[in-house]
């Protein structure tokens, strides 16, 4: 049986038993970001903020991201993903999910991340999401969302190739994903790999994590983030 | 709780920073603002020709609530200087047996204001009454004419006053006159908005005057006032008698009056049965009074009053209209505005007042800033015209999840809205209209907008545009 529960922004988050914790169902889409910007009128989330990260990466509306394909491949894809956005940003992002679901939202640690990534390639993706969502309580915006996401997920595996979950939740060819590092250099790092055509990095997903020079500093196109919300 | 509406320009202010009327420059009564909800307001507003009995009719009702305490557990409490003015006015008029003077026209009419509280079956209310000028009815040529009627705007139950005397002796006017006048009076100044749901009170004044003309049971009615004797001074006013009356018992009567009346004026009044066919197809309700505000008429030879001037169903128009009082649900309309750094061009040089005003005639504006879920203002109250301290990116979709999805949502912006294309569905552009400011064309396409490059025209433009829009979105819901 499959165990949903939602975030404040009415988007999906998946059990995952592997790490008795929920976890978004994709990365965190900029429409997400935007109900936080618009519902926390700091001087920090201002229009000069998110023209900055626009610049990055600019933003594309899910309803005409079905319609963009080349041979028969959804492109720019990505920019339905909040990107360019540094650690700190995104624990505020956490405390403001936190203000009403009453649940603890943080930045997975890059062992959660890794297990996640094993356990979800072995699992078939779910063929209807849309009934999946519905039963869920899913919000009719983040439903449209997911779809566009998953039409672009199914576009790139290869032809009559079943997808994992893993692929379909974008783990892979999504945007490289902030993680809390546990031991090294950084106290944050980055896992996941993003589509060659938005940033070109030869890595596997689950591979040795990322370690950019300063977090908290320039801001990073490619880099995005899920979240996780434990169980217990 | 809902915010108190100004009783002098009939909008929602900030009433923590001043309790000064913006608009007119009046001093609105604290009591009116703290009991606001304990003795919310009814709007009560004459209407009709000069010399038709207006003021007189005003003056005798005021007496009467002066007096009623006598019979019912019905207290009253004028709340600002004018009111008190006004009502010393009627007293000495009333002492010296003279006539109230005609109302004066005024670009700015200010209302009495009354608390009554504790009227039987009813409850405490706040009164605001209007006593149009005469001549604002004789002729409305142009908006500038309509605005001395704009006390008509929340105005629920109308009191409609005719003297069907005078109306028999100028040849030129028939009742239906009057009700087009009006009509066209709140056409202006509502602006494409319905009537439908108002109520007017027809009142038949110098009812004395009538004689054997009326039918007997009405005759009768009239006669026999319990009330009719309630400001005398001089003569006895067998109050004991007038306690036995209850309020729903005496309502029930004007109901089958009302009736009487109606049949009366199908058939005995030119133009009569017309006036009540149009004003039932305007979605009115049309109920019918008759009243005498001396009991008889003047002294012919200094034109001064029996002192114990005798007041002929005076109660009813007021107790018409209470009974009647439903609040008025202004529909609403969300204005959303640009917070970006570029907005600073639309408020420096486009009369964006002039837009937010024209609104706030078609419906209760709520205003938000782009980029931002809560409201910049109050529902009903002026929107601010300068941009945010913190500039908002330009985003629609969180405010519009929030909102009601039958309102309609006008936009003002100077560029690109980052999720217009989330909203493209058919349902959003019949629902959302786009006004852009200072550009040269439409940066988005979108099925509702229009572009402002010029000021004057183009706003002028702009607002007839959003009375069709607005009035296409309301016809839909």
């Amino acid at each position: 049986m499959v165990n949903i529960i939602t975030d404040r922004t009415g988007f999906p988050l998946l059990y995952v038993g592997a790490i008795d914790a929920y976890v978004h169902w994709i990365p965190i889409t900029k429409v997400q970001f935007e109900y936080f910007i618009c519902d926390n009128p700091s001087t920090h989330f201002d229009e000069g903020w998110y023209q900055e990260v626009l610049a990055l990466n600019p933003r594309l509306s899910y309803t005409r991201l079905a319609s963009r394909h080349r041979r028969s491949r959804t492109v720019n894809y990505w920019e339905l993903f909040l990107t360019g956005i540094n650690p700190e940003e995104i624990h505020l992002f956490c405390e403001w999910n936190e203000a009403t679901t009453g649940k603890e939202f943080w930045i997975p640690t890059e062992l959660d991340w890794r297990q996640l990534y094993q356990f979800l390639t072995e699992q078939e993706s779910i063929l209807d999401i849309e009934e999946l969502f519905n039963n869920a309580g899913v919000s009719a915006r983040a439903l449209s969302v997911l779809k566009a996401a998953d039409n672009a997920s199914k576009s790139l595996g290869k032809r009559n190739m079943p997808r994992s979950l893993a692929h379909q939740m974008l783990m892979s060819q999504g945007v490289m994903e902030w993680v809390a590092c546990e031991e090294g250099r950084n106290d944050w790092g980055g896992m996941g790999n993003p589509d060659s055509n938005f940033q070109s990095i030869m890595r596997s997903p689950d591979g040795p994590t990322d370690n950019p020079r300063d977090p908290g500093g320039r801001r990073l196109r490619h880099y995005g983030f899920r979240l996780i919300v434990p169980a217990g | 709780m809902s915010n108190p509406v100004c009783p002098f320009c009939q909008d929602v202010h900030d009433y923590d920073e001043s309790n000064m009327c913006p608009a007119y420059g009046y001093e609105i009564p604290v009591d009116y603002l703290e009991k606001y909800s304990k003795n919310p307001p009814l709007w009560l507003v004459t209407v009709g020709y000069s010399q038709h009995g207006k003021t007189c009719f005003l003056s005798a009702l005021t007496m009467m609530l002066e007096n009623l305490n006598s019979v019912w557990p019905t207290t009253y409490f004028p709340l600002d200087q004018n009111t008190r003015d006004q009502i010393r006015q009627m007293r000495i008029e009333m002492a010296e047996g003279s006539q109230p003077k005609p109302t004066q026209l005024k670009e700015i009419p200010q209302p009495l204001l009354l608390h009554m509280y504790d009227i039987p079956d009813v409850g405490s209310k706040s009164l605001i009454v209007y006593d149009s000028a005469g001549e604002a009815f004789d002729q409305i040529l142009d908006d500038e004419d309509a605005k001395n009627l704009s006390a008509l705007r929340e105005v629920n139950n109308i009191w409609f006053l005719i003297s069907l005397k005078d109306l028999e002796k100028d040849k030129s006017r028939r009742l239906f006159d009057l009700f087009n006048i009006y009509v066209d009076g709140m056409k202006r100044l509502m602006k494409g908005a319905s009537l439908e749901g108002r109520n007017l009170i027809v009142v038949y004044t110098k009812a004395d005057k009538l004689g054997d003309r009326l039918p007997a049971d009405i005759k009768n009615y009239l006669y026999n006032d319990p009330f009719q004797d309630l400001t005398n001074e001089h003569s006895p006013r067998n109050t004991d008698a007038m306690r036995t009356v209850t309020v729903k018992d005496y309502f029930d009567k004007m109901k089958t009056i009302s009736k009487g009346l109606e049949e009366y004026t199908k058939t005995d009044i030119p133009t009569g049965g017309a006036f009540i066919n149009l004003a039932r197809r305007s979605g009115m309700g049309i109920y019918f009074t008759a009243m005498s505000a001396l009991g008889a008429d003047p002294d012919p030879y200094d034109n001064s009053l029996p002192t114990d001037a005798k007041r002929i169903r005076v109660l009813d128009p007021l107790l018409w209209a209470l009974f009647l009082d439903q609040p008025i649900e202004r529909t609403p309309i969300n204005l959303i505005l640009d917070g970006s750094l570029e907005s600073q061009n639309l408020y420096s040089n486009y009369d964006i007042k002039s837009i937010a005003s024209e609104l706030g005639s078609l419906g209760k504006l709520t205003s938000y800033y782009m980029g931002r879920t809560k409201p910049i203002a109050l529902p009903g109250q002026s929107p601010p015209l300068y941009k945010p301290k913190h500039l908002r990116p330009r985003l629609l979709g969180p405010i519009l999840e929030k909102v009601d999805q039958n309102v309609p949502q006008i936009v003002i912006s100077t560029g690109v809205i980052y999720d217009l294309a989330d909203f493209s569905q058919r349902e959003w552009g019949e629902q959302i209209f786009i006004i852009y400011v200072g550009v040269e064309e439409e940066p988005q396409s979108w099925p509702n907008n229009i572009v402002i490059r010029e000021n004057e025209t183009d706003i002028e433009v702009a607002n007839k545009e959003l009375r069709r829009f607005i009035k296409r979105v309301h016809q839909n819901i």
